[in-house]
């Protein structure tokens, strides 16, 4: 019991923090300067979330996010992560 | 309703397209954690449950790491919503893409909101305007998923392995870069992109995990600002 009570309570918080931006800014008037803070989110939040595992792992993670930044530049999203796995499976092997 | 019919089904089936290898490389992923909560004496119900209840795979891989006897709850669902704080962020920038959602969708939306959904939602967003559809061609089929790929994790123990030795956690990695690197259009994305990856990696040495997400967040969406004079005469991309 005390085990359901746990996960509804994570699923709860959860939901909450998924509501809780919309909660926060639905129907607000943005200046500049909120719209500005707005547009970053997505590149702000998806650089934060993989910084660590890229740049604090080893020397194959640094690299093959390297060479994985270099292929997203000039392939398709499918495309470069083939190259990504490609490239960390070789670099793990290697190093 | 026939046109309007097959126009929604094909944006359903383009989200689809779209999510599928996410959906490929969370199954494995899935799998590692119902192995690991089953070990922690949780039942196939239960795995189930959270899976479906919680859906953010960070979050649980947190707390089956804090499931001892007996069961410090408070801890637990505390440390829940500092691992999914981020989703505040994430839900504000989003709601201002979802005009075409009734309330009734949009709150359903969110139970699904995932970083890999969102992510390709917003990147959606900046190109054509974001459909219920198409959202639920990219959040529906992990719904389905990654309870069942925790069901089977649980049910059948560590046989996968570990998804390192096939490069598949890097799967998630080189899916961000990909989408990051895409949204390169956008007012002072270099400066954003440096200052979050630099304060990401600072306060990941400094304090436990959770918060290098946040703080390196806020950091690159603080640089945001501080440039917003050049984001109001330059052409925004969305």
């Amino acid at each position: 019991m005390t085990t359901v009570l746990t996960i509804l309570g994570m699923g709860l918080v959860t939901y909450l923090t998924r509501i809780g931006g919309d909660l926060l800014m639905r129907n607000r008037e943005l200046g500049p300067r909120m719209t500005a803070a707005m547009n970053a989110v997505p590149p702000a939040i998806l650089t934060a979330v993989i910084a660590p595992s890229v740049l604090a792992v080893g020397p194959a993670e640094a690299m093959a996010g390297l060479v994985t930044v270099f292929a997203a530049f000039r392939l398709p999203l499918l495309a470069t992560i083939l190259v990504a796995v490609a490239s960390i499976t070789a670099l793990r092997t290697l190093l | 309703m026939g046109p309007e019919e097959s126009g929604a089904w094909r944006e359903c089936r383009q989200g689809i397209v779209a999510i599928l290898p996410v959906v490929a490389a969370c199954v494995p992923i899935g799998v590692v954690w119902g192995a690991l909560a089953a070990e922690r004496g949780l039942s196939l119900a239960e795995i189930w449950l959270m899976s479906a209840a919680v859906f953010a795979g960070a979050s649980q891989f947190v707390a089956i790491g804090m499931w001892t006897t007996p069961l410090p709850i408070a801890a637990i669902v505390l440390a829940t919503a500092m691992v999914n704080l981020r989703h505040v962020m994430m839900s504000a920038s989003l709601q201002r893409r979802m005009e075409r959602f009734s309330a009734a969708q949009r709150y359903l939306a969110y139970g699904w909101l995932t970083d890999e959904a969102w992510a390709l939602a917003e990147a959606r967003a900046a190109r054509e305007p974001l459909t219920p559809a198409y959202y639920a061609g990219l959040a529906g089929p992990l719904f389905v998923v990654w309870p069942l790929a925790s069901l089977t994790g649980g049910a059948f123990g560590k046989v996968m392995g570990d998804p390192a030795a096939y490069g598949l956690d890097f799967v998630f990695t080189a899916l961000f870069i990909g989408l990051i690197v895409g949204f390169r259009s956008a007012p002072a994305w270099l400066p954003v992109v440096l200052a979050s990856a630099a304060l990401a990696l600072i306060t990941y040495h400094l304090l436990p995990p959770p918060w290098y997400v946040i703080v390196g967040g806020l950091a690159g969406v603080a640089v945001a600002t501080l440039q917003a004079p050049v984001a109001r005469t330059a052409p925004l991309e969305a």
